[in-house]
Order: C-alpha cells, then sequence, then structure tokens
C-alpha cells in the first residue's frame, strides 16, 4: 500500500466532509425536539388518581425522581405527560386503554416505534445514544421499551427489562446466551462482565456495536499485553482477533474457534510443521497434546518483542 | 490462618449486619436521611464437595468456600426529597472474587462511582513442575539434568491462576440537561501464573512448559464532553491506555541440556513477555439534522500507539559466538497510528421508508522501524546467518453500505441493500486488496401484535487481486532455496485473505399469543465456501436454531424454557510434507472434517405458594459439546518410505466432549416485611473427555509438560440465608 494511494484513500473521506458541512449551513436544519402543543395536559397528580400503582412504582426510579420532584427543564416538568402525550382527551373521556390518543408503550401499542422512540430520544440523544439512527437495533425496529423498562426498577442499574444484561439481551440473542454456558467463557453468567463491557446497544461507530474503534481496540481494553506494536508481528492476529477466538465461549480451550492444531492449520501448510494427520504416537505427541502448537509457539503467538522471536517461540 | 480470618470476618459482618442492624438502624431515618439496607447472610454445606484437585473448573471464577458468607449487602442513604444518594453494595465479601461498589448522586446533576473487584481465572490444580523457582521468572533445574521422567514426580503446583484486581473511578457531570462530562478511570492490576511453553529444539521436539509470571498493570483513562443543542449534537472524547508489565522475559533450564553448547542446545532458554506499551485515541463525533427527516452523523478518531521497550540479547547460550547477534538498535521504535473515520446519514423522506448510508474508514498504519538482523538464534539452540527483516503490517479497511426499508403495508415491510468491504493490506501479506459485495434482503411480516416474523438471505462473495503465497519469505532478505520449497505451500491460502462465496440466512420469529405467554424462535444459517483454496480451510458450514418460551400460567406460576443447537462444520485440505523427496507427493494429501455439536438447555419454574410469604423455584442448565475430527486420504498413500506413507495416513482423532450441568431449587420464606430466609439445594456436574489433556504426563520424551488439566467433578450443596432489609 503506497503512500500517495494511502493519500488517495482520504480525499472521497474530506470531499464528504466539505459537501456536508457546506449542507448543513445551507440547510438550516430544524429544532430536534418535538414541538408539543401547549394545552391538552392535567399533569402528573391526575394520573395519579386512576393510576396509583404504576405512579408509585414509577416514583421509586431515577427517571420518576427526576421528572416527578426535580425537574430540570419544560420536558420533565410534564411528568407523565412527558412521555406519555397530553392527557386531557384521555381524562375527558373517563379513561380507558387506548382511549385519549395517549402513547402506552405497550405491546399493543399501534404507535409506530419510530414515533415511541421519538419521546425517549428528546431526552436521550447523546452520549452513548448519539449513534443510533442507522444503528442495527434501529433499522430492525427495535423500540427502547423491549429492553428497557421506565415504569419500575427491575433491574440494579438502567432500568432494563429484565434483571439482568444478559437477560435482557437474551431475550432475542438465543445463541449468544447459550454460549455463556461453554467450556470456555468469559465471566459474564458470574457477574463479573456485561453484555456492554464490549457492546453499546444504542449504535456505534463500529461493527457489531463494539464500544471501541474495532474488534481487537475492544480486546485491548483489558488485554492490552496484546496490542504492540510488536517488533515480530502475526498479522491475522493484529487485524482482528475473531480470526482465532469467539469471545461469547466456546467449546475448545481459550475460547479458539476450532480444535488446535487444525486451527493454525487452516493457514499453516508447511514441512518444518509437519501438517501430519493424527497419530497417537510419540514423536507425534507434541504436535497434539497439551497445548498443541503452543507448547513451542507459546505466550507470543500474539506477537514478540524478542529479537530472535519471528517464530513467535521467543 | 487466613481462611480462618476470613471466617472471623465474615462472622463480623454477620453479627453487624444481623444483630446491629435492627437495633441501631431500626429507624429508617438517620439525621434527616432516609435509610434503607439489604443484607444477605448465609451457610454452605457441601454434601459432596470436589476434592482440590477436582476443583479447577468447579471455582475457575471465584472460591466456592463451606461455612459461612457474607452474599450481599446494600446499604443506601437518600435524602427526604430523592435528591441526593448514597450507596454501598458489597458482594461476596471476604472471597476471592468479591466485589464492592459505592455510588453517589444528585438527581439529574452528578453521579459518582467507585468499584473495587477481583476476578480470579484458576486454570489448573493438578499441574506439576519440577526444580526451583528462585525468583518468579526464573525456573532453574540441578545439574546434571535429572532423569526425564523425574518430571513425572515434580511438585504439584497448589493452584495455577490469575487474579485480576479492578478499581474505577467514574463520575457523569450533568450541569445542565445539554451538557454531559464524564471522566473515568480504571486500573486493573493482574497478577499470578499462567502456562508458557520454552521450546529448545525445532521443530517442537525438547521443550519445557513452565509459568509466565503475571504482574501487570492496565490503566485506562477516558473523558467524553457530550453537548446537545436543538439543531446538533457533539460529543469529544479522550482515551489513554498504558500498559505495564513487572517481568521483561522469563528463563528456564534446558531438561536435556546441562551445558551451554553450539550444537546440542543451551542450557537456557529465554523468552520475551509482553512488552510495556501505551495508547491514546482522540475522538470527535457529532449528529445533525437536515432537512427532509435526515439525520446525518459523523465521527473521526486518531489513535496512536507506542511501545519501546528495551530489546533482550538474542540469546543466553554462552557457547553460540556473538559477533554478528549486535543488536542494530536497542528498541522498536514502536509507532501506529490509526484513523477511523466513520459517516452515516438515514433519512425519512417518505413515511414509509427508510433510507440509511454509511461509510467506514479504518485506517492502521504502522510507522515503527523496520529493523534488519544480520543473524538470530532459534530457540537458544542454533545461530541462523540468513538476515531477517521484521516487516511492518499496515493497512486500511474500507465499509459502505447503502439500505432502505419499506414499509409495505403496515404488517409487511421490505429491507434492501448492499454493503463493500475493502481490505487493502501490505505488500508482505499475501493478498494486496480483498473486496466483498454483501448484498441484503430483509422481510419483516408482523399480521398482530402479537407475532413478528423476519427473514434475512444475505449472501457475499469476496474476491481479491491475486495471491503470493511466499508473501512471508519477503522478510527473509537473501533468499533461501532449501527455505523456499519447504516453506508455506503454494496451494495454500489463509482463509482470511482468500477468495470467499457465503451464504447467509437469519430468521426470527417472536410469538406473543397472550399477555402472559411468549415465544422466540430462531435460526441461522452461514455456509462458506473458499473455490480457491487447494490446501487449507475449503468449507466452513455453521447453523443455530433456538426456541425459547415463557409462560406465567398463573400469577404465581411461571416456566421457562429454552434450547439451543449449534452445530460447526470446516473441512481442511493438507499435504504431509517430507523434505527433500515428499515435499510434493499427492498421494500424502489427507482431509478433515472438524464438526462441533453443541446443545443448550435452560428449564426455571417458580412458584408463590403463599403470596408475599413462601416462594419455590427452580432452574436448571445443561450443556453438552461433542468436537469430533474425521479424517481420511483422498488417494491411498503411495512413494517415499514405509515410514513416512505411515506418517501420511490418515485416521480420525478421538472425539473431544463435555458436559455441564448445573440445578439449583430454592425454597424462600418471607418473615414480616423484612427477613427473608432462603434454602436452596445446587447440584453440579462437569464431564471432560479429551486425549490432548486427560492424564498427560509431564514427561513425553524432552518434551515436558505441566500435565494441568481441568478434571470432571459433582458436587452437591446445601445453602441457607438469610435475607434483612428496611
Amino acid at each position: 500500500m503506497s503512500r500517495s494511494r494511502r493519500l488517495a484513500g482520504a480525499v472521497p473521506v474530506l470531499f464528504l466532509a466539505l459537501f456536508l458541512f457546506t449542507l448543513f449551513f445551507l440547510f438550516p436544519p430544524p429544532a430536534l425536539a418535538q414541538q408539543r402543543p401547549q394545552n391538552g395536559y392535567v399533569g402528573a397528580e391526575m394520573c395519579k388518581t386512576c393510576h396509583q400503582e404504576q405512579f408509585e412504582r414509577f416514583s421509586a426510579t431515577t427517571m420518576g425522581k427526576l421528572f416527578l420532584k426535580h425537574p430540570r427543564n419544560a420536558q420533565e416538568k410534564l411528568g407523565c405527560e412527558g412521555c406519555h402525550g397530553p392527557g386531557k382527551a384521555h381524562v375527558d373521556a373517563g379513561g380507558g386503554k387506548g382511549v385519549g390518543g395517549l402513547i402506552s408503550f405497550a405491546k399493543t401499542d399501534r404507535t409506530p416505534v419510530e414515533r415511541r422512540n421519538a419521546i425517549c430520544l428528546q431526552c436521550h440523544d447523546k452520549a452513548a445514544r448519539l449513534f443510533w439512527q442507522g444503528s442495527a437495533h434501529e433499522s430492525r425496529n427495535v423500540a427502547c421499551t423491549n429492553c428497557h423498562r421506565v415504569m419500575e426498577n427491575v433491574s440494579e442499574r438502567a432500568q432494563l427489562a429484565k434483571a439482568t444484561e444478559m437477560d435482557t439481551c437474551g431475550q432475542c440473542h438465543l445463541q449468544k446466551r447459550a454460549q455463556q454456558m461453554r467450556f470456555t467463557h468469559m465471566p459474564v453468567r458470574e457477574g463479573k462482565m456485561t453484555c456492554t463491557s464490549c457492546h453499546n446497544p444504542h449504535g456505534t461507530v463500529s461493527e457489531k456495536l463494539l464500544k471501541a474503534t474495532s474488534v481487537n481496540d475492544t480486546c485491548y481494553t483489558c488485554h492490552a499485553e496484546k496490542r504492540g506494536p510488536f517488533l515480530w508481528e502475526h498479522p491475522p492476529v493484529q487485524e482482528n482477533c475473531l480470526n482465532c477466538h469467539d469471545p461469547h465461549g466456546s467449546n475448545h480451550e481459550r475460547m479458539l474457534k476450532l480444535a488446535r492444531p487444525r486451527l493454525c492449520q487452516q493457514c499453516h501448510i508447511e514441512s518444518r510443521h509437519p501438517t501430519r494427520p493424527y497419530a497417537p504416537t510419540t514423536a507425534n505427541s507434541r504436535f497434539l497434546f497439551g497445548r498443541q502448537c503452543a507448547n513451542c509457539h507459546a505466550g507470543n503467538i500474539h506477537g514478540s518483542n524478542h529479537p530472535s522471536g519471528n517464530a513467535f517461540t521467543r | 490462618m487466613r481462611r480462618r480470618y476470613t471466617t472471623l470476618l465474615q462472622l463480623a459482618g454477620f453479627v453487624i449486619a444481623l444483630v446491629g442492624a435492627p437495633g441501631a438502624w431500626a429507624q429508617t431515618e438517620l439525621f434527616g436521611l432516609r435509610l434503607s439496607s439489604e443484607t444477605e447472610v448465609g451457610g454452605r454445606v457441601f454434601i459432596d464437595r470436589p476434592a482440590k484437585r477436582d476443583r479447577g473448573k468447579f471455582e475457575e471464577y471465584g472460591d466456592v468456600p463451606g461455612g459461612i458468607f457474607l452474599e450481599n449487602l446494600r446499604l443506601g442513604l437518600d435524602s427526604k426529597d430523592d435528591r441526593y444518594s448514597l450507596e454501598i453494595r458489597a458482594r461476596n465479601a471476604g472471597v476471592n472474587n468479591q466485589n464492592f461498589q459505592l455510588r453517589s448522586s444528585r438527581i439529574g446533576r452528578y453521579a459518582f462511582e467507585f468499584e473495587w473487584d477481583q476476578t480470579p481465572h484458576l486454570f489448573s490444580t493438578t499441574a506439576r513442575l519440577l526444580g526451583s523457582r528462585p525468583t518468579p521468572d526464573v525456573f532453574t533445574l540441578v545439574s546434571p539434568r535429572p532423569a526425564l521422567s523425574a518430571h513425572n514426580a515434580g511438585s504439584e503446583l497448589d493452584t495455577l491462576a490469575l487474579r485480576w484486581d479492578t478499581a474505577r473511578i467514574a463520575t457523569t457531570l450533568t450541569p445542565t440537561p445539554e451538557l454531559d462530562f464524564t471522566p473515568e478511570y480504571t486500573r486493573v492490576n493482574k497478577h499470578g501464573d499462567r502456562p508458557i511453553g520454552m521450546a529448545f529444539g525445532s521443530p517442537g521436539n525438547n521443550f519445557r512448559e513452565i509459568l509466565e509470571p503475571i504482574e501487570q498493570d492496565v490503566h485506562n483513562v477516558r473523558l467524553a464532553l457530550s453537548t446537545v443543542k436543538p439543531s446538533y449534537r457533539l460529543q469529544f472524547g479522550y482515551h489513554l491506555s498504558l500498559f505495564e508489565n513487572a517481568f521483561t522475559s522469563v528463563t528456564s533450564d534446558n531438561p536435556s541440556v546441562a551445558t551451554d553448547t553450539a550444537a546440542a542446545g543451551g542450557s537456557r532458554g529465554r523468552t520475551a513477555l509482553a512488552p510495556d506499551n501505551s495508547a491514546h485515541t482522540l475522538s470527535l463525533a457529532g449528529g445533525v439534522n437536515l432537512p427532509l427527516r435526515t439525520r446525518l452523523n459523523a465521527n473521526v478518531a486518531y489513535g496512536m500507539r507506542f511501545q519501546n521497550q528495551s530489546f533482550i540479547p538474542h540469546t543466553i547460550n554462552s557457547a553460540i559466538p556473538s559477533s554478528g547477534l549486535t543488536l542494530p538498535q536497542s528498541s522498536l521504535n514502536g509507532d501506529v497510528r490509526t484513523w477511523l473515520v466513520n459517516l452515516s446519514a438515514t433519512s425519512r423522506l417518505l413515511d414509509p421508508v427508510l433510507l440509511t448510508a454509511k461509510y467506514r474508514f479504518y485506517r492502521y498504519d504502522d510507522q515503527s522501524d523496520e529493523i534488519h538482523f544480520p543473524e538470530r538464534v532459534l530457540n537458544d539452540r542454533t545461530l541462523e546467518t540468513e538476515e531477517r527483516l521484521a516487516n511492518r503490517f499496515p493497512y486500511d479497511k474500507h465499509n459502505a453500505s447503502v439500505d432502505g426499508r419499506w414499509q409495505i403495508w403496515s404488517p409487511l415491510a421490505f429491507s434492501a441493500g448492499v454493503g463493500w468491504e475493502r481490505w487493502d493490506r501490505s505488500k508482505h501479506r499475501e493478498t494486496g486488496v480483498t473486496d466483498e459485495v454483501m448484498p441484503k434482503a430483509t422481510l419483516d411480516y408482523t399480521p398482530t401484535d402479537w407475532l413478528l416474523l423476519r427473514g434475512t438471505y444475505a449472501p457475499s462473495v469476496r474476491t481479491n487481486n491475486g495471491y503470493n503465497a511466499l508473501a512471508h519469505l519477503e522478510h527473509v532478505v537473501e533468499e533461501d532455496p532449501v527455505a523456499f520449497a519447504a516453506s508455506q505451500h503454494l496451494l495454500g491460502r489463509k482463509f482470511d485473505e482468500a477468495r470467499r462465496e457465503r451464504q447467509r440466512v437469519d430468521l426470527l420469529s417472536q410469538f406473543t399469543p397472550l399477555d402472559n405467554l411468549s415465544a422466540g424462535l430462531t435460526y441461522s444459517l452461514r455456509h462458506d465456501k473458499y473455490p480457491g483454496s487447494f490446501f487449507g480451510l475449503t468449507k466452513d458450514r455453521n447453523w443455530a436454531a433456538g426456541v425459547d418460551v415463557n409462560w406465567a400460567a398463573t400469577k404465581w406460576l411461571s416456566f421457562l424454557v429454552s434450547y439451543v443447537r449449534e452445530e460447526i462444520k470446516a473441512e481442511q485440505r493438507s499435504r504431509y510434507r517430507e523434505p527433500p523427496a515428499q515435499l510434493e507427493n499427492d498421494t500424502f494429501d489427507w482431509i478433515s472434517r472438524t464438526n462441533d455439536l453443541i446443545d443448550t438447555v435452560t428449564a426455571g419454574v417458580s412458584a408463590t405458594v403463599l403470596p408475599r410469604r413462601l416462594d419455590v423455584g427452580s432452574n436448571w442448565s445443561f450443556q453438552h459439546a461433542r468436537s469430533k475430527i474425521t479424517a481420511f486420504n483422498p488417494t491411498t498413500p503411495s512413494g517415499g518410505t514405509a515410514a513416512q506413507r505411515t506418517s501420511a495416513t490418515a485416521q480420525n482423532f478421538p472425539t473431544i466432549r463435555d458436559a455441564l450441568s448445573r440445578l439449583e431449587t430454592f425454597v424462600r420464606y418471607r418473615l414480616g416485611d423484612r427477613w427473608t430466609t432462603k434454602l436452596a439445594y445446587s447440584f453440579e456436574l462437569f464431564r471432560k473427555t479429551d486425549f490432548r489433556t486427560d492424564d498427560l504426563a509431564q514427561s513425553v520424551g524432552s518434551d515436558i509438560f505441566l500435565g494441568n488439566d481441568l478434571r470432571d467433578y459433582t458436587t452437591h450443596i446445601f445453602t441457607f440465608v438469610l435475607g434483612y432489609r428496611f
């Protein structure tokens, strides 16, 4: 990859950025917050009259404390109606499910998901939610309330729909949840890690909703000893940890994707390392027993800083 | 002694929590603050406890001691108006996986959190090691060397384990609803040992497995400033990561050689360990709303990674002449710069249509020195005089996609799009450029509000601009004909750079026919073919199917069942190559088919026998994995010697299996509003069959293993927990 090619790669990016900034200034952007009607609101106390139990549970949540007791702006001062919409029509009609055009956020709510989510995004549109638009979950029409329970504390934090992140994400990601039972796994089911240790389900700039800028940068957050740069690099390792590992859990040691030595032999077919079929002989044991290839290509298979470490045995 | 201290500590906690709390804190108000607390203290009795040697897997991520334990403690202080709060939590206090948290907040203004966590990782309790360890990074044997079989009687290590101690301080400041500032600092200290091999011969024979001493620190500092305005959002971020390793190398005596020689090998070997390094990442992200219901997001991140630790010498074998082994420079001057540019635009020009376009560019620019080494030493044994160049491997990665989702009518939505991925690698890799085109179509059908059906089909084709199977030899400055012939096979293709044809299908259905019944079904298939790969990975086929049912039969009785089956298949072709005459004997080809089949079942029931008084429940999880490698020769081996033909004859690998079953059943009784008692019975069973590690002797000729293994276990545990809350 020549230097000129590298520079050429940056040109379209700069051009696009310039174009977008121009667009921004040519077309004054509208305000993000939805325009709300100025009347038709009845106040949270009126809601409490009929919805006492929900009101009490909501009052114990972080959002409840903020909206009902310490609002910081006009939006929060609306209390229940800040999210459900103005309640006058509902009250005037004598209440009832689906009456008065309120947004209930229930499974049976016919309000389009995009509109329901927009209510949440009025306030939750920065920090971790900055890249919600265009994210995998947004494009699959996932509602905020699929994962979050706003009206009561079910989880220890983040007002999740289930008691734990694993249970919440596992509603759809059954395979990933099952992988936690594998022979080798990170300590997620032991409660030492969570899905959001690596992922941001609200959208990121990386593949698979990873929080860091790449797969490897995600892993380096804890496994910084693998980062290098090393004198002798093992390029597939440097490019993507997932070439060899499955971080959600594996039936092979060290969360490897395939049993060794066949894992290494997916790429290496050399005479120095006889890709010899299995034979339970002493002469063959060094390639098959213990940690197989890593018996010799040991702790430095991720890269070596030893002057004679080009084969990762030092 | 330590266990006694821990027990006393736990007992003191028990007394304070259960006796002191009701007396001293019976009032739920203290100095005008509202006080709340939850304490769970218990006792654990083993009916069948795994022996110490069998606890490797059972206590993988934390000790499970008998006796008294403090499972959970929470203490909360809230101002009467709910404006301020302080919370302290402790889990597993006194055990090696303990966790403590302190959180404080002013609602809507700031949140502060401190966390201290210990997470052990136990690798084995059966390893044996002969000789001594005068310092953590040096392993010695007596001279003359003990008989190799003496390694079978080495001292058994109590545990082979690591522990991560993590301290984290995080704050979120929200001076106004439009502004967030979140500084965070995390320090992870890792200490302990893990297995590492030290090679003395080549290829393979004569190695010794020892312990890698771990005393490492990882520091992460993150700063993020987010602001939101009616027309745009901006976020600035900075991340500093530092890695420090207390050990630069590990040294071991050669179990077969006691005196340094230039021919038979050195008496010792030394391996470099992970060098200290640092990384900085700066990022700027933003989002704006444009006309025509369009949202634009952008992100730019610039990263710097540095590593400049001094090299250790080529060898510690004093018999090897050092004239050509002078290091060209003392360290790498490791310097990597990364760029990430990300742009995405979403638009809802028309109500039923959502359009999304994305572009992502990632650059890994390795500006470290490319160093020539005139000579080097293989495994502290053999002087190799060919000149070597330590190459750098920069790359660019581009991703772009365009897709649209069209809500055709209320119950049906159709999405279609196409993605593109390009890797542009350095000339030292086998392939310069790979391009992958990934069309995708998705159908969402929601005929009623209780049923969702979704199907996605996403085939893709990856091409490359040629494949140089000998690219890796470019680090050999002077070409060696022998090495050339015996190196990577010309017909081999590395799967990450090879041409690939992929078929991918994902199906998802979710049913909620009743408020109290929900079910999910998932199926995914990924089928890869590598049409240009004669050797290496040629086919890869994975599928997974799962079902998940939750049913609340009554308000007091609920069930859950979940089942997932996954199958992973891979086909690889290899050639047994024996230089010089049998390098290209195509009857020595062999094919292996790997088949991993994994079943996971979870089932649970919970019932309320007496409302607000008596609950019972049971959860069972089971996982079974089977890994088979079948192998065969497409053609019966011929030519060469009888020994070579024997070596080239394929046979099936023994099947590898593991199974884990966990059952927990409990009865919980509430005594009033404050006291809870829980009696639980737990059963765990673990079985593993792996020919590679089962009963592996420490000495297999001159190959010396630690012989560590994770052994089967069965355990039955009764636990009694007393909880108090106010």
